[in-house]
């Protein structure tokens, strides 16, 4: 698999790593064409999208987790954000149940997945604010606030 | 011609009817035309406490992100954070581990089996079925000291050895459960109301069901061989021989039948592993309360009762974990799957394609 995916996609991908999982970093304009070409390699189920903020380099990273019925090996698709001006394209034209993972993440982070139908929050209700698993979002300081009226008891 | 709006109708977040779940249907007369899915009533904000907290007290907060079926939710993180932490599990922990991760898959087909039948209609089912759930919540209690929420797996291996005397308590269930599986077999699998109400309902066919994201039994429902224990083996399972049950029609009866054929295969993998096991160590004496972590990234799969439950950790050498992300495998069911299967529907079979699918609500909202 490694070799397949050096001889076609070695322009794009800009570093590649093996540790039983194969690991990919690409760059954020290339995600719609490595996508198709990884799909038609065989992976066709789409297990998840987490994205990890890195305060401290001012960037977001994206990663997408890829798994094949037939080849059997896992791997992990990885894209940096800027964290003041977070969007990317989006794959539901690719995978389709990457639908629902997508809406939570905009949801918790604040990223803007430019294409998709229907950006509404998902689990959480009238939520206003900054968006909460962002690492400046303390939620201990927020449930004093909220529930102590300011003071800790 | 006026267009007039539809009703909808709430298939609401009450624990007997949908667990703590919310729909809205759109119907026009007896026939849905669009269900609206509204997750959100279990949301806990786990992924965030979990930053706050080191790896031993994370542990009785992961029993809780699937309620049914913890143990799968425990081997999930445990084994994501050894790989952080680099610390290896002895032999004798890992058996203990298989045995316990194959008697809560069990303990959730039970329930599952109880639960359907009850919101099918046959209350009878229920009643018996709940009564083998008793059983082995009292083993648990026996081996873990918790009925629901056992806290049982720690990093390195368990927390304490299995009582002298398990060997009794596994035979005592194994008689019991072995004669109730041919009641129920008579009284529900072979029940031709029951049947009737699942055949040829919600049917999709293998390359749907891995566009919807499927996994478990919903997808070997479809007639695809595979399963997370025999493609990518952890803890013991390469050493034990099981078969995995697969149906081909893929409507909800089909989703029913597989379930109902892995309660056997676990029973004879519990038998093999408990003639296997060896003495020795139960857990990693390195592992103490602040131990720190490596800087390490990993995401780790294992099979739970429903399905591919997933757990992607990220941390940075302190002794607390910087980012966890659970993925449940409920997510694509009751999300993505549910609303494709009840599109042109009737109300009536409204729970019948619900239930069939296995939903853990907790699993969505974490």
């Amino acid at each position: 698999m490694i070799s397949y995916i050096k001889e076609n996609l070695s322009d794009l991908i800009l570093s590649i790593e093996e540790d039983k999982i194969i690991t990919l970093l690409i760059d954020k304009k290339n995600l719609l064409k490595v996508a198709a070409i990884l799909k038609d390699a065989g992976y066709n189920h789409f297990s998840d999208v987490t994205v990890v903020d890195y305060i401290d380099n001012d960037e977001f990273e994206l990663i997408y987790h890829l798994w094949s019925h037939n080849l059997k090996i896992r791997l992990m698709l990885k894209t940096r954000l800027s964290r003041h001006d977070a969007n990317v394209d989006t794959l539901t034209s690719v995978w389709k149940s990457a639908h629902m993972h997508e809406r939570e993440n905009h949801e918790m982070f604040g990223i803007l997945f430019k294409g998709h139908t229907d950006l509404k929050p998902l689990l959480l209700e009238d939520w206003e604010g900054l968006p909460p698993l962002r690492k400046d979002f303390d939620s201990r300081k927020f449930v004093i606030d909220k529930f102590y009226g300011g003071k800790r008891i | 011609m006026i267009d007039v709006p539809f009703f909808t109708i709430p298939f609401g977040p009450c624990h007997p009817s949908s667990g703590h779940f919310h729909a809205s249907l759109k119907v026009d007369g007896e026939q849905v035309v669009e269900v609206i899915p509204d997750p959100g009533y279990l949301h806990r904000g786990f992924e965030k406490l979990m930053e706050y907290r080191t790896f031993l007290q994370n542990s009785p907060l992961v029993d809780r992100i699937c309620i049914l079926d913890p143990f799968a939710a425990e081997l999930g993180y445990v084994n994501a954070s050894e790989t952080v932490l680099d610390i290896e599990v002895p032999e004798r922990g890992k058996f203990i581990r298989t045995i316990m991760a194959e008697l809560g898959r069990i303990l959730s087909h039970t329930t599952w089996i109880g639960v359907i039948s009850l919101v099918l209609g046959l209350d009878t089912g229920c009643k018996i079925a709940f009564g083998d759930r008793e059983s082995i919540i009292r083993i648990n209690e026996k081996i873990t000291g918790g009925r629901i929420y056992p806290c049982y797996f720690l990093p390195g291996g368990v927390r304490r050895d299995l009582p002298k005397n398990y060997h009794e308590l596994f035979d005592e269930l194994f008689i019991r459960l072995e004669k109730n599986l041919n009641q129920y077999d008579y009284l529900i699998f072979g029940n031709e109301s029951f049947r009737g109400r699942l055949e040829n309902i919600g049917i999709m066919d293998e390359k749907e069901a891995i566009d919807l994201g499927a996994t478990g039994p919903n997808l070997r429902a479809t007639g695809l061989k595979t399963d997370l224990r025999k493609d990518e083996p952890y803890e013991v399972y390469e050493q034990l021989n099981f078969d995995i049950p697969v149906q081909t029609k893929g409507d909800a009866f089909s989703r029913c039948m597989c379930r109902r054929l892995e309660i056997e295969q676990s029973i004879n993998i519990i038998k093999e592993a408990i003639q296997k096991i060896p003495d020795g160590e139960y857990k990693n004496k390195n592992f103490r309360p602040f131990t720190k972590a490596k800087e390490k990234e990993t995401y780790f799969c294992c099979e739970s009762a429903r399905g591919e439950q997933c757990y992607h950790m990220v941390s940075n050498g302190q002794d607390k974990p910087y980012r966890v992300k659970v993925r449940g495998p409920s997510f694509s069911h009751t999300l993505d799957e549910f609303p494709y299967l009840a599109k042109n529907s009737y109300i009536a079979d409204i729970p019948a394609i619900y239930w069939s699918l296995d939903p853990c609500p907790a699993d969505v909202d974490r």
